[in-house]
């Protein structure tokens, strides 16, 4: 299914869309709103690295890890080789800015399988994130080039604390620009889910992303109708069509 | 000698940007040396649009440079790599900033670890960030080093990849829209033909920066029935008739595939494409007229010429009055076609004369028509019927002398001949400077109003004076040489101007002399001329509508790389352009811009003149409407008062410019410079001149450049983006620059380029402004009659 020199989505149906697939080691945006399904697209995406012998790696800014295993337990995926790096933010994480001092307390990457039922105990854990931070602890995990895909879910809550720690959007374009520089300079093919951008606004991820992925969700009738769409993808061909498609407990089919 | 029927319709050199239904929407292409932008929403395909305007250069030989912010260099090689093989030839500067470093690491300047290399040696791997070291990407740190990159290969094209990463990313601490618009500026003063990605959000709103370049084309993304729809439009483009509908795209591994046959709407609705091409190519049909006037000026020109030299033109008379009538009547197509007629019957007759002339004299004049060959195409005059009558005192002026002087170096052939030699006696009295518009003067009888020449004033000479214009005189312009004649002249200017037309001009001319006189007449000289008449003329006021795109001009102290290429080319643009002016015109500044203005017009030529007469003249201005005040410069100055006279405001504000500039130069001060400065005088006086200089101007490239270089300092505040883009510029520039003191010329002059934007600039606003109307005579009137119809009367 997947071409010669794309990387697949783990989805055949959004391979196609993608005219084969995504293009190597270029950051990708996964835009929709709640619920729309971008983090099990993300988890896919990953357990197509997993099956391919590929070291690959979840950043989880919104949803701690464990919640995140529970939530797909139905549908039989087996997380445990997908290494995480929890940046959840600790209770009081929005109490101050983030120090670049302070990635050092922000914990380290960990096996999915590793991680017990009980979670962290999020009181305790008092970490304080920010782009800086997950930037820098990413460089230090990183550096080597050893994998091949991640994921950062989501890109949003992160800029959230990027916007915190800087009032000025300048400096959090900036860093947002250098975020999508650092992934590019990795080599990894990745995804960042986002929520959908504001259409009257430009941001810098979307202008930064090579292309981008909408899952909407639309009412036909008396029924909720989930749909996806190739935004934009640079350097190939893709669908421009916008598609029907379903997660199911055969996980996520196009078409 | 070159005569070519293209002269008469807008000449405008157009740049194609590699998609041929694109070009077809902007009407034949992009003009040259400005900034455009590519306006879309990410993913719509604007560096796709940008590298085929690229590899179309490619294919024409050109260098071209693509700038990428956003994207890394190695990516875009393997999206487009497909484009063809073209494609690895372009040269490709990474601006991408690095990684952001939270630890303190030495800066390095992004010019000395950096420079284009093609795409074809681009690596397929991303650029590291350095480990120990950071490279700081910031708009003031990439303008020099842009500077830098343009000075080391002579790139002709060039793409921004894009603004609003530059913005987004590189302008800490700048507010975006003034940091774009400072980014513009510096472009127009690159002077190459630019296109500059511009993202937008998928919802279309109007950018700010939409305000700033010269022409804008945007990309649409609609989504209509769950499918991705592309249109593509013209938003603006200055200067230039345009598509006004959206037409749908497509994205092809090879670039855009654009369906002129239909047209879309917002809503994503086609439609097939209405026959309505005519309002394509008659957008504005302001424009349209713009340009059949400009060239019925030169027509004209052309025309007082052969009458002076006893040629039959009453052929050519009833052509020009044709294509009037079928202009005011909005009969463009007609118009254009007697007047590609008639410019040919004129240019045959010229070729015919000057053979013969050459077969008579010896050596020279064969020198002679060369100059005027070359340059010429462009703009011809417009309204020479209604200017003709018009300012009948202000008449011809001095606008003949093209050739001029300057010292400096000429580049173009014309100014060869004459310029030096001999004249200095001529420049240095003042007489000299009144020659200037006694050339014109005479001449002008085409079509409107011919009027008869006054008098007597072979003085004119001077012009000629520059170098062995003196001779020269006969030709056409109205001036007689060498002599003393100021007087004469003087008379000439005042009056009818236009006295000798019988004489023989072209005995005087003789050997050397000669050629060049007679170039000016015929357009195909006007270079020189030009540049001169420019100069002086332009007093009269209307330059200001053609001030209209002013800000941009004022920003950019920091001339363009490339002087020479520059100049030239933005002459043509500039006598292309008019519309541009239009557009700013609002303003009409009365009589005393005008005298700026066409300081700035001239600028170029006037530069030098223009300071040493400015101060002759300016005395003579005090007095105002009395011509004659001014005694020293007899025959000169006479014409300049009349010219006071029509607008006594004016012409007191045009004296006070142009004397502020002169005061550093003395008139007659060096035998080179004399010359120059002689049409200098001329050119003040006799805003008109200026006009018809301009439009010569192109075909004179060269020697005007120099001389629109010292006029500049006139203008100097539009400088550079003015001179690269467009007219408008120029307008603001002619007030301000006025009063500029000479240094200021200097500086310019240097910068050449600014200089012919100023000269289209002014040559409009003269033409509006006063003139034309006085034209009492066809003399006086010519320079007038050329100023009028710019802007103005067309608009």
């Amino acid at each position: 299914m997947v071409a010669e020199g794309r990387v697949s989505t783990g989805v055949p149906g959004i391979d196609r869309m993608l005219g084969g697939g995504l293009l190597p080691g270029r950051p990708y945006l996964v835009t929709g709103e709640t619920g729309s399904g971008k983090t099990l697209l993300g988890l896919r995406f990953l357990l197509e690295g997993i099956r391919n012998g590929e070291n690959v790696l979840l950043v989880a800014v919104d949803e701690p890890p464990t919640e995140i295993m529970e939530n797909v337990r139905s549908f039989g995926w087996d997380l445990s080789a997908i290494r995480t790096l929890d940046a959840n933010p600790g209770t009081h994480g929005l109490r101050r800015l983030a120090d670049v001092q302070e990635i050092r307390s922000l914990g380290n990457l960990k096996s999915m399988a590793t991680l017990g039922a009980e979670g962290r105990r999020l009181a305790d854990s008092g970490d304080e994130i920010s782009i800086q931070s997950v930037y820098l602890k990413l460089r230090q995990q990183m550096s080597g080039g050893q994998y091949q895909r991640l994921v950062i879910d989501s890109l949003t809550s992160l800029r959230k604390f990027a916007l915190k720690a800087s009032s000025d959007p300048q400096a959090e374009r900036t860093e947002v620009q250098s975020m999508f520089r650092f992934v590019s300079e990795q080599g990894v093919t990745a995804l960042l889910t986002s929520a959908p951008a504001n259409p009257r606004i430009l941001t810098p991820e979307i202008m930064l992303s090579r292309g981008e992925i909408l899952l909407t969700r639309k009412w036909v009738g008396d029924k909720s109708v989930r749909q996806i769409k190739v935004v934009r993808f640079r350097g190939s061909a893709h669908d421009l069509e916008r598609r029907p498609f379903t997660i199911t407990l055969a996980g996520i089919q196009v078409g | 000698m070159v005569a070519t029927d293209a002269r008469t319709v807008p000449p405008l050199e157009r740049i194609s940007t590699g998609i041929p239904e694109l070009d077809e929407m902007l009407a034949g292409g992009l003009l040259p040396h400005r900034p455009y932008l590519v306006v879309g929403p990410p993913g719509a395909g604007k560096t796709t649009l940008s590298l085929q305007f690229l590899i179309e250069g490619i294919r024409r030989g050109e260098e071209v440079l693509f700038v990428t912010l956003e994207e890394p260099p190695n990516e875009v090689r393997q999206n487009h790599q497909a484009m063809g093989p073209e494609f690895e030839q372009i040269y490709v500067f990474d601006a991408v900033p690095d990684v952001m470093r939270y630890e303190r690491t030495p800066f390095k300047d992004i010019a000395s670890v950096r420079e284009a290399v093609r795409f074809g040696q681009v690596p397929l791997t991303i650029r590291q960030t350095p480990e120990f070291e950071s490279v700081e990407v910031t708009m003031t740190s990439l303008q020099p080093t842009l500077r830098q990159e343009v000075r080391r290969r002579h790139y002709k094209r060039m793409v921004i990849d894009s603004l609003t990463a530059l913005q987004f990313f590189c302008m800490p601490g700048i507010d975006l829209t003034q940091g774009a618009q400072t980014f513009l500026r510096f472009l127009s003063d690159l002077g190459l033909t630019t296109l500059l990605t511009l993202e937008v959000p998928a919802s279309d709103e109007q950018s700010e920066e939409h305000l700033l370049a010269r022409g804008e084309l945007r990309l649409f993304r609609w989504e209509a029935e769950g499918k991705t729809q592309n249109a593509i439009g013209v938003e603006k483009f200055r200067g230039s008739a345009h598509d006004i509908h959206l037409h749908p795209y497509r994205m092809s591994p090879h670039g855009l595939d654009i369906n002129l046959s239909v047209t879309i709407s917002s809503g994503g609705i086609a439609a097939p494409a209405q026959a309505d091409t005519q309002e394509v190519l008659g957008v504005p049909p302001e424009e349209v007229a713009y340009e059949i006037r400009r060239s019925v000026l030169n027509l004209d020109q052309d025309i007082r010429d052969l009458v002076e030299v006893r040629v039959d033109v009453t052929p050519m008379h009833e052509g020009v009055r044709f294509v009037l009538t079928a202009l005011a009547d909005h009969r463009f197509e007609d118009a254009l076609i007697r007047l590609r007629e008639t410019r040919a019957l004129a240019d045959r007759l010229i070729d015919e004369y000057q053979v013969s002339e050459a077969a008579e004299k010896a050596s020279q004049p064969a020198a002679v028509p060369s100059r005027v060959a070359p340059v010429r195409s462009p703009v011809a005059v417009t309204m020479p019927s209604s200017q003709p009558a018009v300012t009948p005192a202000m008449p011809p002026l001095v606008e003949s002398l093209p050739p001029p002087p300057l010292p400096e170096p000429i580049p173009s052939p014309a100014l060869l001949g004459s310029t030096a030699p001999a004249l200095p006696l001529q420049s240095r009295t003042p007489a000299a400077v009144l020659e200037t518009p006694t050339e014109r003067p005479a001449p002008m009888p085409p079509s409107v109003v011919p009027i008869p020449p006054p008098p007597p004033a072979p003085p004119p000479v001077n012009q000629t004076g520059p170098t062995a214009v003196p001779p020269v005189t006969p030709l056409t312009l109205p001036p007689p040489p060498p002599e003393t004649p100021q007087a004469p002249r003087i008379a000439n200017v005042v009056g009818p101007r236009v006295p000798e037309p019988p004489r023989p001009p072209l005995p005087p001319i003789e050997g050397p002399p000669a050629p060049t006189l007679v170039h000016r007449f015929f357009r195909r000289a006007p270079k020189p001329t030009a540049p001169v008449a420019h100069a002086t003329v332009r007093v009269a006021r209307p330059p200001i509508d053609m001030m209209p795109a002013p800000p941009p001009q004022t920003p950019s102290p920091t001339p363009p790389l490339a002087p020479a290429q520059v100049r030239r080319e933005e002459s043509l643009p500039a006598a292309a352009t008019p519309p541009t002016v239009k557009l700013q015109p609002a303003e009409p500044v009365p009589p005393l811009r005008p005298p700026p203005e066409i300081s700035a017009s001239f600028p170029k030529p006037p530069v030098e003149v223009a300071g040493e007469r400015g101060t002759s003249l300016s005395p003579a201005v005090p007095g105002a409407a009395p011509v004659g005040t001014p005694a020293p410069p007899p025959a000169p100055e006479p014409p300049r008062m009349p010219a006071v006279e029509t607008g006594p405001g004016l012409t007191t504000g045009v004296s006070g410019t142009s004397l502020t500039p002169s005061p550093p130069v003395p008139p007659g001060v060096t035998a080179g410079p004399a010359g120059m400065r002689t049409r200098d005088t001329t050119t003040p006086a006799p805003p008109h001149l200026a006009i018809p200089k301009t439009r010569r101007t192109p075909a004179a490239g060269s020697p005007r450049s120099r001389r629109t270089r010292v006029a500049e300092p006139a203008a100097a505040p539009s400088s550079p983006i003015s001179a690269i883009a467009t007219p408008p510029p120029e307008s603001s520039a002619p007030g301000g620059a006025r009063i500029a003191p000479p240094k200021r010329q200097t500086r310019r002059r240097r910068k050449a380029p600014p200089v012919t934007s100023a000269d289209l600039g002014p040559m409009p606003t003269n033409s509006s402004a006063t003139a034309v109307p006085a034209s009492p005579a066809g003399r006086s009137s010519e320079p007038a009659a050329k100023h009028p119809p710019d802007p103005p009367a067309e608009s």
